[in-house]
């Protein structure tokens, strides 16, 4: 009996427990952290990220992994600028931002589904060649945008939650339905897990995959949107360093990279703890510098003190 | 042993008796005509026919390598065929694709398990054919019921909820037979569906490919357990190095004749083993207990003796392999290695030690499948050959090739990636592994399960060259007749103990059978 209990403590992702002992320790030292308006922050903050980590799951449950969502943020967010600062109307500028996404998760998608490239080389080599793409339309400048419209997508208010949050817990309800009662959550899972057995039952695996990186570009597109949208511009760099948060969120919250193992709902988890991490040190006045190479430090040890415990509780196979 | 020609009239009508039960009067529903197919550096099928009616089980048999499964991914559309055409119900088609298979009616089950490990079990049955509501929405209810009825009438009741990869072999074999029910097939293949699955579980298989024989499927049956293709065939077609060998009735054909053209010579001796007089001990272990394994484990090998292990899955048979290679922890006891103490620690300190593991699962453990065969052979021992770090590439595929020919690996040539090869090469490879080590104690566990007659014969006949060598060997085996046949001592396993000790000439089928079963206690045997 009293093993049944301890299981089921284990089967709690161990990364709740980091989440939990965070709250604490801010609490204690960051005065402030617990604040109304600090905990929206929070939200309001990890919004944007949330988007891009379910968009990095779904590709790394394909086993593939997407290393230029941060630039195709930056790249919807310039696309989007300069729509605006060419007279398109704020509304459609944004939903060409999110199109631009889409077709750079469709290149992506191409080159690794028809030309069989490396997932990592076909989107490394994509981010390079978006950076440099959104260096010259932008002449590395950011890209000022004015407008009510998104003053209302960071700060408005619909149903007692702001904006950005809503936006995020929308799609996050839009993806685990699309994950489990359609055709397109089966094959991600079915790709990662055994693509032969997918295609003997007569799907068309490269248009499958193909269509995994393209609605992980569209979220990309989506957050970039988000991202421009606080900070009034766009800027190539703005999701700079982002990839390796969405990646390391996904992992967090358990997806793995083998055999399409994981999902998108623990991921939310992952983005909780980067998310307050970000914000904790921001609160406690840690200058931008250092908060780098803490956060990779800390980001690395919540992944292997996730799957030490995992392998404690067996939930894990090998050694 | 004459080859027995089916006559297909202008019509393409026969009559054809089955069992003298049934009768069947009606065209082939399919028909393979010419049907040729080449792999890179590897000729898989010459000019093969093959086809089967409504209503009756075609057994297709042959060697590992012989091109039986081959001919059944073709007709599944898994692959496709250089020449030479398909007929349905007298009339061509083209199968190049899964999905046009599917169309047709034609659907089976490969040897490889086609199945996704994090999708839940119905998830798997219905892959890519799950029912809808408003043409795209996942019926998650109506999908579990008509899983768990599937699976019923295999008599399976397990929790379709869970993750696949939570069940073991035989329940995923029999979700990979729903899979393919689940699509009511005009034609089944079934491609060695049994090797993973009990003695009952079989028996439910065979109910179940009765009925739809009954019901007018047509069934095509790849094995080469010659027992079970007796119950369950009508016809037979053997396969011989991709070429038809021979084919007709069942009942033509007695197990020898089958084994005959198979292997298309002459099995003049089963277990081939020149004994002699034990040399001196290599391996001795004195109250060994394993973690979660094995208790109080006695028992020694000498140089030039093959020692049996058996005992059924789960009587740690294999932990204690393990253990003695240093995998798995040993709690207490005494290990004495060639005349001196030893504690398995790891792997590397073993094979160091001179010692080495044929594993039972050559295809996660034994062998690196995307590795050539070059390199898994020297894989274990670079750093014997090649102890100044850098690596002379022209040496490691003259030792491969020294190996190819003296262990007769059937392989195009040595960069060749060891996952096409077949079971009974992959398993020489393996050896060779463990061979170019220099390895004086080597442990198989299970050396030929899921190779072929003619291989089996050749590992064995390779350990028999070994021990004559003086390499002494620990040999683990749930093949009853192997163990009896080869070894030089017996040792019977029952959960987790050494349950009797039998020499060579003592031991016998019943008195092994009863001890490792369990039936009798050891004093009484």
């Amino acid at each position: 009996m009293k093993h049944k209990v301890h299981l089921r403590l284990l089967s709690i992702p161990p990364v709740s427990w980091i989440v939990l002992v965070l709250f604490i320790v801010y609490g204690f030292f960051a005065p402030g952290f617990f604040s109304a308006s600090n905990l929206w922050n929070i939200g309001v903050q990890a919004a944007p990220l949330l988007v891009l980590a379910i968009g990095s799951t779904i590709v790394i449950l394909t086993e593939g992994i997407d290393l230029s969502c941060g630039i195709v943020l930056g790249f919807a967010g310039v696309g989007f600028a300069l729509l605006v600062q060419h007279g398109v109307p704020v509304w459609l500028a944004m939903l060409g931002g999110v199109l631009l996404g889409g077709i750079c998760g469709l290149i992506n998608g191409v080159l690794v589904a028809s030309f069989h490239l490396p997932p990592f080389i076909a989107t490394l080599g994509m981010a390079s060649v978006l950076t440099g793409a959104g260096l010259v339309s932008t002449a590395g400048t950011s890209i000022a945008v004015r407008d009510s419209v998104l003053d209302f997508v960071t700060n408005g208010v619909l149903l007692g939650i702001k904006m950005p949050i809503l936006i995020a817990l929308v799609i996050l309800g839009a993806v685990l339905f699309l994950m489990k009662f359609t055709a397109f959550g089966r094959n991600v899972y079915a790709l990662g897990g055994n693509p032969e057995a997918l295609r003997l039952t007569g799907a068309n695996i490269s248009v499958a995959l193909i269509m995994a990186y393209v609605v992980a570009g569209v979220l990309a597109g989506i957050a970039g949107i988000l991202v421009a949208s606080r900070t009034a511009s766009g800027h190539i760099d703005s999701g700079l360093g982002w990839d390796f948060d969405a990646i390391a969120a996904t992992i967090i919250g358990g997806t793995s990279f083998e055999q399409g193992k994981g999902g998108v709902g623990y991921t939310i988890l992952g983005v909780i703890l980067i998310a307050i991490l970000r914000n904790g040190l921001n609160v406690a006045g840690v200058p931008n510098m250092y908060q780098f190479a803490l956060m990779g430090t800390v980001v690395l040890g919540a992944i292997i003190f996730d799957i030490m415990v995992r392998r404690l509780s067996g939930t894990e196979e090998g050694r | 042993m004459e080859e027995i020609e089916i006559k297909t009239g202008e019509t393409d009508e026969l009559s054809l008796s089955i069992t003298g039960e049934s009768t069947v009067n009606q065209a082939p529903l399919l028909q393979a005509r010419g049907i040729s197919k080449e792999f890179p550096g590897v000729r898989a099928l010459e000019n093969v026919d093959f086809d089967v009616y409504p209503g009756e089980v075609h057994i297709l048999i042959g060697e590992n390598g012989a091109g039986k499964s081959t001919l059944g991914k073709i007709l599944m559309g898994a692959y496709r065929h250089d020449s030479g055409e398909i007929l349905l119900e007298g009339k061509p088609i083209k199968i190049s694709r899964p999905i046009e298979a599917l169309r047709y009616g034609i659907g089976g089950v490969h040897q490889e398990f086609m199945l996704v490990p994090w999708l839940n079990v119905a998830q798997n049955i219905f892959l890519n054919r799950e029912p809808r509501r408003w043409g795209f929405v996942v019926d998650h209810q109506r999908m579990h019921e008509e899983s768990r009825r599937l699976l019923a009438s295999l008599d399976v009741h397990i929790d379709t909820t869970q993750p696949l990869k939570h069940f073991g072999t035989a329940i995923q074999q029999m979700v990979e037979l729903s899979k393919v029910m689940a699509t009511n097939p005009r034609v089944l293949i079934l491609d060695e569906p049994t090797a993973v699955l009990t003695e009952r579980e079989v028996e439910c298989l065979f109910k179940r490919i009765k009925e739809m024989r009954e019901q007018g499927v047509a069934i095509i049956f790849i094995s080469h357990r010659l027992q079970e293709i007796r119950e369950i065939g009508d016809r037979v077609t053997v396969l011989r190095d991709g070429k038809n060998a021979a084919s007709g009735l069942m009942s033509e054909f007695s197990n020898d004749d089958l084994v005959r053209i198979m292997v298309g010579r002459n099995i003049s001796q089963l277990y081939p083993r020149n004994r002699r007089p034990p040399g001196e001990e290599a391996l001795r272990l004195k109250g060994i207990s394993v973690r979660g394994g094995p208790k109080d484990v006695d028992l020694v090998v000498h140089k030039g003796e093959i020692v049996g292990i058996c005992g059924l899955v789960g009587s740690g048979r294999t932990e204690l392999a393990t253990a003695i290679f240093g995998i798995g922890q040993i709690e207490k006891g005494e290990v004495t290695l060639f005349g001196s103490k030893a504690t398995p620690r790891s792997p590397a300190q073993m094979v160091r030690k001179g010692v080495g593991l044929i594993p039972e699962d050559r295809k996660t453990l034994g062998l690196t499948m995307k590795f050539s065969v070059a390199w898994n052979v020297v894989v274990a021992s670079l750093r014997l050959h090649f102890p100044y770090f850098l690596v002379s590439y022209s040496k490691v595929v003259r030792m491969a090739e020294k190996f190819v020919k003296d262990l007769r690996i059937a392989t195009p040539s040595v960069s060749r990636q060891v996952k096409f090869l077949s079971g009974g090469n992959q398993q020489k490879v393996a050896l060779a592994k463990w061979l170019n080590t220099e390895s004086r104690l080597l442990i198989f566990d299970e050396p030929t399960r899921g190779i072929d007659v003619g291989a089996k014969v050749e590992i064995h006949t390779l350990m028999d060259n070994l021990v004559q060598k003086d390499i002494a060997i620990l040999m683990i085996s749930s093949d009853l007749r192997e163990v009896l046949g080869m070894s030089d001592v017996v040792y019977v396993m029952y959960q987790g103990r050494i349950n009797g000790k039998f020499s060579h000439e003592e031991a016998t089928q019943d008195k092994v059978a009863s001890l490792m079963l369990g039936v009798v206690r050891p004093n009484e045997a």
